[in-house]
């Protein structure tokens, strides 16, 4: 569990929690807010949720994304002041050609990262993506299905979540 | 074409026709009674966020930007008929209301 919630830096319009939360499951942060919208239009709990959330989670000690591909802009930087150079950052690439662009081995390592970050951020946003469907079936059910209510809708979501928190961690300890 | 441009000009169009229909009453339909379906617009935004294709996106764009359209007319309706009943409570004649 490397990963950590922030309020975004970058995504921000208040607060930054929903950028936040868009940053945390690779969301495209419009959705958020058209959730937190939703919620405070239908349900009028998306305030509350809202400003608990600009509370209690902590702001994001970046300042702006990293982008992935550090390699290819050490690079260039090498390759523009190898010459004058008595950096001791640039000591690591006196092994590079000088005319070399930056070399296929880079953009593999650099595919290879993204894609094991693609696949945890997929999976996480198909766990959010049907949490969210979940619970707006139950809201639903909930206005138009008569035998049907909260108390038995929420309890199984709840053993549903516990469930797959379990699942998970006994994953990694494997 | 990105989603949240499809989705704007949709929802005005779609809002547009219902308040015309509003005022014509092509289909009569009171919208504020289907305020309670908002939750589906979770179905769609969830749907979206799981990408399965392009036109499932584009699709489900489209419904929710009718849906928030049938909703914000139906708040509308909603509020107008409030402002009636309040005139009939108050024996006041809606003329009077509305041209002093």
């Amino acid at each position: 569990m490397s990963k950590k919630l922030f309020r975004s830096n970058n995504q921000k319009v208040l607060g930054g929690v929903c950028g936040g939360v868009a940053e945390y499951f690779d969301i495209d942060p419009v959705l958020i807010r058209a959730l937190f919208l939703i919620l405070v239009f239908g349900a009028g709990t998306g305030i509350l949720i809202y400003i608990i959330g600009w509370i209690i989670i902590p702001q994001s000690p970046f300042v702006q994304s990293v982008p992935n591909n550090e390699n290819y802009f050490k690079h260039q930087s090498s390759n523009q002041d190898t010459e004058n150079s008595g950096d001791p950052n640039n000591t690591n690439f006196q092994n590079v050609d000088n005319d070399s662009h930056p070399s296929d081995n880079d953009y593999q390592n650099v595919n290879e990262f993204d894609t094991n970050n693609a696949n945890k951020s997929k999976s996480l946003q198909k766990y959010f993506a049907f949490t969210i469907i979940i619970i707006g079936f139950l809201i639903l059910f909930e206005e138009y299905i008569d035998w049907y209510s909260f108390k038995w809708g929420f309890p199984t979501l709840l053993i549903g979540i516990g469930a797959i928190i379990l699942y998970r961690s006994r994953i990694k300890e494997d | 074409m990105k989603l949240v441009n499809l989705f704007w000009g949709s929802f005005f169009i779609f809002f547009g026709l219902l308040w015309i229909n509003n005022y014509f009453n092509f289909i009569e339909i009171s919208f504020s009674e289907y305020i309670g379906i908002w939750p589906i617009l979770f179905v769609f935004i969830g749907l979206i966020i799981l990408n399965f294709s392009k036109i499932i996106n584009i699709i489900m764009t489209t419904a929710s930007s009718l849906l928030v359209a049938i909703i914000v007319i139906g708040f509308f309706q909603e509020a107008n008929d409030l402002n009636i009943n309040i005139n009939l409570d108050n024996k006041c004649s809606p003329k009077i209301w509305y041209n002093p």
